[in-house]
Parts: structure tokens; sequence; C-alpha cells
């Protein structure tokens, strides 16, 4: 499924185009000659729309020419007069503007029966063959220099030209068929006009001069000779004649591939009566169709031909009977078969219903309105229709298209709008036939919408519809009624009975239809999904229930807790809230964030150690938080999440419903902050204790720069690494630990080779004897720590001070621990190469 | 714990670096391999320092340098401490010669600018410090100023040097440099001189590694010099004395406490002494330098052994 967002941003496909063609289709049918006098200029916008038109301007040349030159002077000289304005012009030939363009001359060409698939492969054809390159050469020598330009500009403009186009096959139509209907599409040409002031002055010149001139233009009846100035046209008509069977065998193969194509073509042309036939020799039809346009100069088609150009006027005048509905295999066909109707219904109705797209088609603004009416429309009888048959969805979607009432044209950019919001699914048909119906999801999202209506009743209402939303996605996990919302939203809605039926549904529209509907019978597969749906959201919301309960129990559990000063969930502030409160407490701001909060769980536990057991509110708090972490990460995110979807629907709804919407998310609002929090502050007490724990493996200690603030005083637990002294003790930090004096007594004189103290000379009298005493090493390549030292090999601190406290002092009597720093200072005194196991980065060392 | 895999380093110095065109401006470095890295400062090789690379400080020569040092990380300390004689610790307050008076904008004390008598001075210094002192060093001045720069703060400094620092000059060849004329009866290659007469291998070692090599692979340690416990092979760590022909050999341990002698409680590295067995004098860094080289470096071992075979292999073929 292709998002609304992808459509609009591609680039104009054709692909993209067939579902409002179809949908778009008049019910009147071009004749024949128009369909000759549409066949040039046609080419020139689909070489542009496909970029296959590395052709140069010869062979489109000859085309756009025999179109447009002479019918367009006016336009060329207007178009020159108002290069000035043209920037405005042409600011408005934005893409979705274009696409329409396009999809205009789409939707005309395929009234006029012609396969644009047909119109491309012509257009391409040419190229193949050199002689048809030969042929339209001379064709643009003889054309005049503004021809040329003109070409030139069709080129550069692709929707003035399409416009042009357009404009120049609708008069035509109107003339030959009905002067009335010519006129209102005339006034409501000039209603585009008015938007574009240079293509209403373009349609009020084009209609005197182009009547006259038309019948030079009009393809040659096969009677009839051809006019010598439009001898270009004839070559054309010639050529494609000529060129039709070779490429017929080329693109056969490629067009079977298009099924859409047949579809279009069924109702559209055929009537009931030659169903079976035409179904037969689809193909073989269309190719005819650009035969059939070849035929009229030089000979006479077969009967089939004549069969059913009487038959495309008839439609044209009146339109038939519903277009036969049997064995619609394509999924194209399936999709497309809706839009098909209007085509099928009696003139009477299409009338209308024709004027209303008309209007739509030209006016941008209307044509959301007739999205929406449209869409509902189809929405509801598809839902209805969807519980109300078990088939699978081809033969559903067959249905609703015979039963629909309620047909509407839809421009091309409504159209397109609403394609987007379809449930197509591209793939092969192989793929696709397996796959879930895309009504499955709606269907999916209906019974969840409808379990959430029936079963959030019993607890609170808001609580629970914010759950089942929040809840209520598809299977890519993106939030359903995305779709649905923008119909909604528009006004619209209003005059969908079906939707004003359902003044109860909160958040949409066809609730009602659901609950109406026998939902679970109605679709096998989607059934238990659906169910299964429904029965974890009912878990949720009882889930969520409980969740608030426990909140309330937690919220006791804390003020109990609180009654001494709650920790502060540190991990929560920022970084600059962190610095401040680690400067309250009288320390240098630490880089680290951890180290930061770390420091603060510290001093914190310090602080209120004589008021609580410090060491033991964080584990309190962490053993319980665990718990309180998983119910609220279950229920809060729902929670959030739910916010989104009314905020969505928020526009469709009633007032009392908007606010009855609005008010619980903002009160809950602080709720899931906090269970964001809760889970933080567990981690932050694992932290600490991660940290305490790491800290005593960690190497990280101070280096021999005593002269480092106290903030690194912090630090010395952690250097205690080497050492397991007395002091990494949950002593409250503010005492002063016994290496704070050593740190102390390295302020005065950072000077190792000061005279030691006689504590430190009696510590190092045993360090040397400790070393040197101990016993040789029996393995070369281990030497002792003397052996070492006598190697000039460097030695390393904090081995070595492991080493002496691991009972090598207490062996010589020295009672008492030494620092890897005592040992720093007694190695240089005897002028022992030493290092610190890190670098002063900070990383191992690799070499020594 | 790092294997320590490597040997001491046949030769670590730290230079003293001044530039030829300005002699005021002076550069402490640190390197096995002198002349290499002079390239380097020079721009003849790549990767030569920053400082050294000003077009017009070019080109540079090594006034002098310190040798001996038993690996990088001695190299680096002493190194460091002389290109920072204002703030290193391992100078005592009281005896620093170089004090800052200024402060860098980061707020350490700004190194005062050094001349040549200041370096001179700080090595005098750092040579005696404890840091220091006890390590196998040796002092090379390439430039008579600044040997005459030494000497004299050598008397003036208010404590001796230890004696045992050997202090070796090898000044440019001037006299032969200045007469052109005698210079043309010697038509062979001026003898390398200065940092390029100093070896970079352990060369000058060889006679005493083949001894130790004799002696170790055929398993003839005996019994310990000092203490007479026999020398099971293999296992513990032996050194034999440096002199030719002595074969007096004993544990590390016991050679330690035989040099240092008198106050043991003091040092714990010995500096030099005398042979127990042979009376000859013995340098404690070469002992080790060859206990190491022995115990850890096979490889380099290997090579200098092999190197004289190596040169005769292609005279051989070459003659005939």
């Amino acid at each position: 499924m292709s998002s609304p967002d992808a459509f609009m941003s591609s680039p104009p496909r054709p692909r993209t185009f067939d579902p409002t063609s179809i949908s778009s289709s008049s019910p009147y049918l071009p004749s024949l000659d128009e369909i000759f006098l549409k066949k040039s200029p046609r080419k020139p916008s689909l070489r542009a729309g496909n970029h296959a038109a590395t052709l140069p301007a010869n062979a489109r040349t000859t085309f756009t020419s025999a179109a447009n030159v002479l019918r367009e002077t006016p336009e060329i000289d207007i178009d020159t007069e108002t290069v000035t304005r043209s920037p405005s012009h042409r600011v408005k030939t934005t893409t979705t503007s274009r696409r329409r363009v396009a999809s205009k001359s789409d939707t005309l060409a395929n009234d006029r029966g012609l396969n644009p698939l047909a119109v491309v492969m012509e257009s391409l054809s040419p190229k193949d063959k050199p002689w048809q390159k030969f042929e339209s050469k001379p064709s643009v020598q003889s054309g005049d220099e503004s021809l040329i330009s003109k070409s030139l500009k069709a080129l550069g403009s692709r929707k003035r030209l399409g416009k042009t186009i357009e404009k120049v096959s609708r008069h035509f139509t109107t003339r030959e068929e009905d002067l009335h209907l010519e006129n209102s599409t005339d006034q409501e040409k000039e209603k585009v006009g008015t938007e574009e002031p240079v293509g209403a002055a373009l349609a009020s010149t084009e209609l005197e001069p182009a009547i006259p001139r038309r019948g030079d233009w009009t393809p040659p009846r096969v009677n009839k000779p051809i006019v010598l100035d439009s001898d270009s046209d004839a070559r054309e008509l010639f050529s494609s004649v000529g060129k039709e069977p070779v490429s017929k065998d080329v693109f056969q193969t490629l067009y079977s591939q298009y099924g859409r194509q047949d579809v279009d073509l069924t109702p559209e042309l055929f009537p009931q009566t030659q169903a079976d036939f035409l179904r037969k020799r689809k193909r073989i039809e269309m190719i005819s169709t650009g035969q059939e346009r070849g035929s009229e100069q030089p000979m006479e088609k077969s009967p089939l031909k004549e069969s059913q150009r009487p038959k495309e006027q008839q439609n044209q005048a009146k339109s038939k009977a519903p277009a036969p509905r049997k064995k619609t295999r394509t999924i194209t066909e399936l999709a497309t078969a809706p839009f098909a109707v209007p085509l099928a219904s009696d003139i009477e109705i299409a009338g209308p219903a024709t004027g209303e797209s008309m209007l739509d088609y030209f006016d941008s603004d209307g044509a959301v309105k007739a999205l929406v009416e449209h869409q509902t429309a189809v929405m509801s009888q598809r839902k209805t229709k969807g519980k109300g048959t078990k088939q699978p969805p081809k033969t559903k979607r067959k249905k609703k298209a015979g039963t629909e009432a309620n047909p509407i044209l839809l421009s091309p950019s409504s159209a397109l709008k609403q394609s987007s919001n379809q449930d197509f699914v591209f793939g092969t048909s192989s793929q696709l036939v397996r796959e879930e119906s895309p009504t499955t999801l709606r269907d999916l999202e209906a019974a969840i919408r409808a379990s959430n209506s029936l079963k959030s009743d019993p607890f609170d209402d808001d609580l629970g519809q914010r759950l089942w939303h929040a809840g209520a996605r598809d299977e890519e996990g993106e939030l359903i009624g995305m779709g649905v919302i923008d119909l909604q939203h528009s006004p619209a809605i209003m005059t969908e009975p079906n939707v004003a039926a359902t003044p109860g549904g909160r958040s949409f529209v066809d609730i009602d239809d659901i609950l109406d509907s026998p939902k679970p019978a109605s679709s096998p597969p989607n059934a238990p999904s659906g169910s299964l749906r429904t029965n974890s959201h009912f878990f949720q919301s009882q889930n969520m229930n409980q969740n608030s309960s426990d909140k309330s129990l937690k919220s006791g559990g804390s003020a109990t807790a609180t009654n001494v000063d709650p920790r502060p969930n540190y991990e929560l502030f920022t970084d600059a809230q962190l610095g401040k409160q680690i400067t309250s407490y009288g320390f240098k701001t630490v880089k680290k964030r951890t180290a930061m909060i770390a420091l603060l769980d510290q001093c914190w536990t310090s602080k209120h150690q004589g008021a609580s057991a410090g060491s033991i509110q964080p584990l309190s708090t962490s053993t319980r938080s665990p718990v309180l972490v998983q119910q609220e990460s279950a229920g809060g995110v729902p929670n959030k999440a739910s916010a989104k979807p009314h905020g969505r629907d928020r526009p469709t709804k009633d007032d009392d419903t908007m606010t009855s919407v609005t008010r619980p998310t903002t009160s809950d609002n602080p709720s899931p902050k906090r269970p964001r929090g809760r889970p933080k502050k567990s981690e932050t007490a694992s932290i600490a204790t991660a940290g305490s724990s790491t800290s005593i493996s960690s190497p990280k200690r101070p280096r021999g720069r005593p002269r480092k603030s106290s903030a690194t005083s912090i630090e010395i637990p952690d250097s205690e690494t080497g050492t397991p002294s007395p002091v990494s003790s949950p002593d409250p930090v503010f005492s002063s630990p016994p290496p704070l004096d050593l740190t102390t007594s390295d302020e005065g004189d950072m000077s190792l080779t000061l005279s030691p103290t006689d504590q430190q000379a009696e510590l190092f009298r045993h360090i040397t004897k400790a070393v040197t005493s101990a016993p040789r090493s029996q393995n070369p390549s281990n030497p002792s720590w003397y052996e070492k030292m006598l190697l000039y090999d460097p030695i390393i601190l904090e081995d070595l001070a492991s080493w002496l406290n691991g009972g090598e002092l207490t062996r010589l009597g020295y009672d008492g621990e030494v620092s890897p720093f005592d040992v720093k200072k007694w190695c240089e005194s005897k002028s022992v190469i030493c290092l610190w196991r890190q670098n002063i980065k900070g990383k191992e060392r690799k070499r020594y | 714990m790092p294997v320590l895999s490597k040997p001491i380093p046949p030769l670590y110095t730290v230079y003293i670096l001044r530039s030829t065109v300005q002699h005021a401006s002076l550069y402490i470095g640190s390197t096995p391999n002198p002349p290499r890295r002079l390239k380097q400062h020079n721009g003849e090789a790549k990767g030569g320092a920053a400082r050294t690379s000003r077009r017009t400080l070019r080109p540079w020569e090594m006034v002098g340098l310190v040798s001996g040092f038993p690996g990088m990380v001695a190299a680096l300390k002493f190194e460091w401490a002389l290109n920072n004689p204002h703030v290193s610790l391992h100078i005592p307050t009281a005896s620093r010669i170089t004090i800052s008076t200024q402060r860098k904008r980061n707020g350490q004390p700004k190194r005062p600018p050094r001349s040549v008598k200041s370096i001179i001075s700080n090595v005098h210094l750092l040579l005696r410090v404890p840091s220091f002192a006890r390590w196998p060093l040796k002092l090379h001045f390439f430039a008579p100023e600044v040997h005459r720069t030494w000497t004299g703060y050598c008397d003036t400094a208010s404590e001796p040097l230890r004696k045992t620092i050997p202090v070796y000059t090898d000044f440019a060849p001037i006299q032969s440099a200045a007469d052109e004329s005698m210079s043309t009866e010697a038509p062979s290659p001026p003898s390398p001189y200065g940092i390029h007469a100093l070896s970079l291998d352990y060369a000058p070692m060889k006679n005493y590694v083949e001894k130790t090599q004799s002696l170790y692979s055929f398993e003839r340690e005996g019994a310990c010099v000092i203490c007479s416990e026999t020398l099971a092979h293999g296992e513990g760590l032996y050194a034999t004395c440096s002199n030719a022909l002595c074969e007096g050999t004993g544990h590390i341990s016991c050679w330690s406490r035989h040099l240092l002698g008198s106050n043991p409680g003091e040092d714990i590295i010995p500096i030099s002494g005398c042979c127990p067995q042979c009376g000859g004098e013995v340098i404690w860094g070469d002992m080790m330098q060859e206990m190491s080289l022995r115990l850890r470096g096979q490889k380099e071992i290997d090579k200098l052994l092999k190197k004289p075979r190596k040169r005769k292999a292609p005279t051989t073929p070459a003659s005939p």
C-alpha cells in the first residue's frame, strides 16, 4: 500500500493516472473524427510525461503542428505577448496542476477509446522505424518556423500544451455531439479562465478561428481526399497504418500485461451485447482501435470495427445499460470497477453527475469536496458489503461497484487523493491474490472500534477510548484511521447520511455501521485477528486500569518513602542542573554526566545518612521500581500515543467530544512523564551501584598530579582500586578518608623528592626491604620485582603496590597499606623506572 | 602484567638540537637513532617536529646528547624533565634551577626561555636527581662550545655529578676540514663523528654477547660468584661479568648486592663496581643490557652474531 505522500511526490506516471482516468471518464464518447484530431496533439504531452521523448522534434512536430499550429496561432501570439506575464502562468504549473492536466488529457484519450498504451506504442514506434524518421523530417521542413518553435514550446511547457489540446478536443466533442453540452463545458472552461486569464483569453480567441480551420485538420474520412496543407498529417496517418502490424507483434505481449486496460475498455466501449465477444478478444480490440484510425485513410476496416464505431457513438449520445461485470479478473479491474459505474448508469443520472464532475474537474477546491463525498459513499457501502458478504475481496468489490448508487466523476486531483487513500496494493497479481484483502485493515479497524465502543463503556470512557485508539494500529504499526481522517475532516461529511447517522461515533464515522453489521461472521480471515486484537486491547485497558491503581499505590508509597527527603532523580536532570547541584555541594563541575550523577548520589547519601539509612533507600527504590517500570511502560506509552488519534479526529467531532478528548490528555500529561523518570531512577541506582562496584576494578584514578581540586578527592574511592583499603568501605564521602590527607600533603609541595616524612621514610624502608628480600624468580621470563628493577624494566605502580599490600609489607611487620603514589615516590627515589598502568589518555599502555 | 619482550635497546638518547643558523634555537628530543632523527629535523626524511620545520633555522645539528637509556619510557621521562625543568617533579624544589616566573594562559607555569647553558645545567641537575641518578646514562658532546659550557658548569655546580657518568666528546674534525691539502692524501671517506659515530646496534658488545652465549648455551654457568650457589640453567636471572675472559656469573640479586656494597639499604640499583672474580670494573647497565638481550632478544643476538658470516658470504662468491 502506498502512502499518499509517495503519490504526491512521485513524478506523474501513467500508472498513477489510471484509476483517475477511469473514474473521470465521461459518459459520452467522442466521435472517431475527434479521435483522429486528438491523436496528433496527444503525442507530445505523453512524450513529455513519459520522458521517452529523446526523439527529435520532427516526429512530434508533425503531430503537434497538425493540431495546434493552425488552431493556436493566436495562442502563440498571446504567449509571446505575455512572456512577461508568463511567470505567473507558470507558477501555477506545480506538480499537482501538471498532473491534473496530464490526467485530463489521459481521460480524454480514454473517452475516445484510445488506449494510452496504444498511444504510447505509436509514439514510440516511429523511433524504431527508420523510414518513419525520414518521412517525418520533411514534414518538419515543410512546416513553418513558427511551427517548429511551437513544437519546442510544447516540449518545454507540457501543461500549456495539454490545456490547449484539451480545449480543442472539447470543442470538437461538443460541436459534434450536443451543442448545449458544449456551452456548459465552455462555461466551465471560463471558470477556469478566471483563475488564469490567459487561458480564458485563449479559450475565447480559439473558438472563432478554430471552427473554420478545423475542417482542414479533421482527419480525412476514408472517402475524403487529404488537403495538401496537412500533408504531414496524412503522412503520419499513413505511417501509422504502415507501422501498426509490425508494432503489434512487438507490443502485443507488453500490452497483454496491462490487464487494467481491458477493464477500461469493456465498460466504456462495448455494451453488454458484445460482452462475450469482447472478452475473448480484448487484445485484438485494443489494437484495432489503433488500426481503426489508420484504416480511415486507405482502406475500410473489418466489420468488427464498423460495428464498434456506431457503438461508440451510441455511447456518446446515450450511455448504455450498465457495463458487463463478469469475471473480473485482474486486481486493477477489481479496483477500478466501482469507478466505472457512472458510465453504465443512465444518462439522466450521468448528466448531473457529470455536471458535478466538470465542476470539480476544473475547480481545485471543489475537488476535495467531491472526493469526500464519493469516498464516504464508497466506504459506507463497502463496509456494509464487506460485512454482509463473506466473499473474498474481489467479489466484494465487484458487487460494490455494481450497486453503487451515487457515482461521482472525480476531478483528477481528487481522484488522485482518493486513490492514495485507497487500499491499492501493488504487486503481481499472483501475489495480490494471496494477500489479505485491502479491506482487511478497514475491517480490523472497524472491529476494533466496535469493540472499543462496546467494552470501554464499563470503564472510564476516555481512558478506554484512548487506549483503544492507541492500540488501533495496522499491521505496519501505523495508526489506523489515518486515511479516514481526511475524509471526515471535510465538511462534506455532513451531507453523507451514513456519517450523519452516527452522532455517537467518537473517533470514526462508521462505528454504527460496524456495530450493525454482523462483523465477525462476515470476514473469516479477518475475524480471528480482529477478535484477537480486541482481546489484547481489552487486556490493555484492564492493564491500564491496574496501572492507574498502581499509580495511586505508588504515590502513596512514595509519600511514605518521601517522609525522608526523596532522593532527587538526577538522571532526569539536565547537565546544567546537574552541574548546579554539584556546585551546590561544593564541587567543581564534572564533565561526564554519569560521573556527575554518581557524585550527586554519593553526596545525597552522605548528606541524608543521618536521616535515613542512605544505602538502603536507593536499594528499596531500585527493587520496587522495576515492577513499576514494566507496568508503566506498558501503560504509559499507549497513553501518550492515544492522544494522537484523538487529535487527528478532533475536527470531525462535536465540540463536547473534543473537549472530552482534550481534557484527559492534558490531565495525563504528567503521568507519562513519571513513568519515564522512574525507570531511569532505578537505572541510576543500578548505575551508582555498578559504578561503585566497577570503580574498584576500574583502573581510573587520579594521576600523580595531586593538585587536583576537591572534586578529584571524590574519586579517591575509585583510586583505591589497586589497594583494597578500608576507604572503599561505604564511608560517607565527606568524612575525610585517609587518602585525602595524602593528596593534601601533596598540595604543598608537588615534588616527589621532597624529603619524606618519618612515616614515609619508614614505609620506604619497608618497601625496599620487601622488594630486595623477595625470593629470586626461578623463571627468567618472569622476574621478581627486584630483578625487574635491576633490569631497568618499567615498574607498573599499581601492580607493585598491590603486591606490596598483598602480604609483603605485613610479612616485614609493617602495619599498613601502601598506595601507588607511595610506591611511585619510592621508585623515583630509587631511580626505578615506574609507570602507571594507563597512559595519560586513560588507555592501557601498549609499549613499554 | 605486561610481558616485556624487548631487550634494553642498544641506544636510546635524549639529544640537544641546535640550529646551525641561529644558535639560540634549541630543541630537546629523544630517539634511538640520532642520525635518522636529525634527518627528520632537517627535512630530509619524513616526520620532523613542527618546531624544527622552519626553513630559516635549518639545518639543525645535535650538539649533545644523553645516551644509555634503558628504554623508551626512561628516555621519554628524561626528555620531558629536561624539556620542563620548571615543573618536573623529579627535581626537588630546593635544587630547581629553572624557575617559572610567568604563567601560560591556561594557568600552567610558563617555561622560561632556555639557552644552552640552562639546558646544560638542567642536564647536570637531572643526572643528579634521585629519579635518574642511578640510570646507566652517558653524556656525549659534539660541539666544543657546548662541552665548554658543560665543563664550566661542572666547576660551578653546587653539587658534583657522580663520577661514574662518562662524558664523551666527539667533535668535528676541524683540522682535516681546514687543511684541504692535507686531506687530499687521505682519499678514504672521513670517518664518521658525532652522532654518526654512535653505534646504533649491539655491535660494541658483540664479544660480550659471544662469550655469554657460549657460556649459557653450554650451560657452563657454574656457581654464583657471590653466593657460590650452583646456578641451575634456565632457572633464574644470571648475569655475567662484562670483562673479556672473565666468566664470573651469578644471580643478579647477588651481583646487585655485591655491587651496591656498603649501604644496601639506601640504593637498590647498582651503577658499577668490581667483578668479584676478575676484579675488573663492571657497569651494571652493560650487564643488564647483555642479560636482557640474552633473555629477550634472541632475534637480535642472531642478527648480531650472523652478521660477519653474511659479510663473508658475498665476498667469497665475488672474488672468483
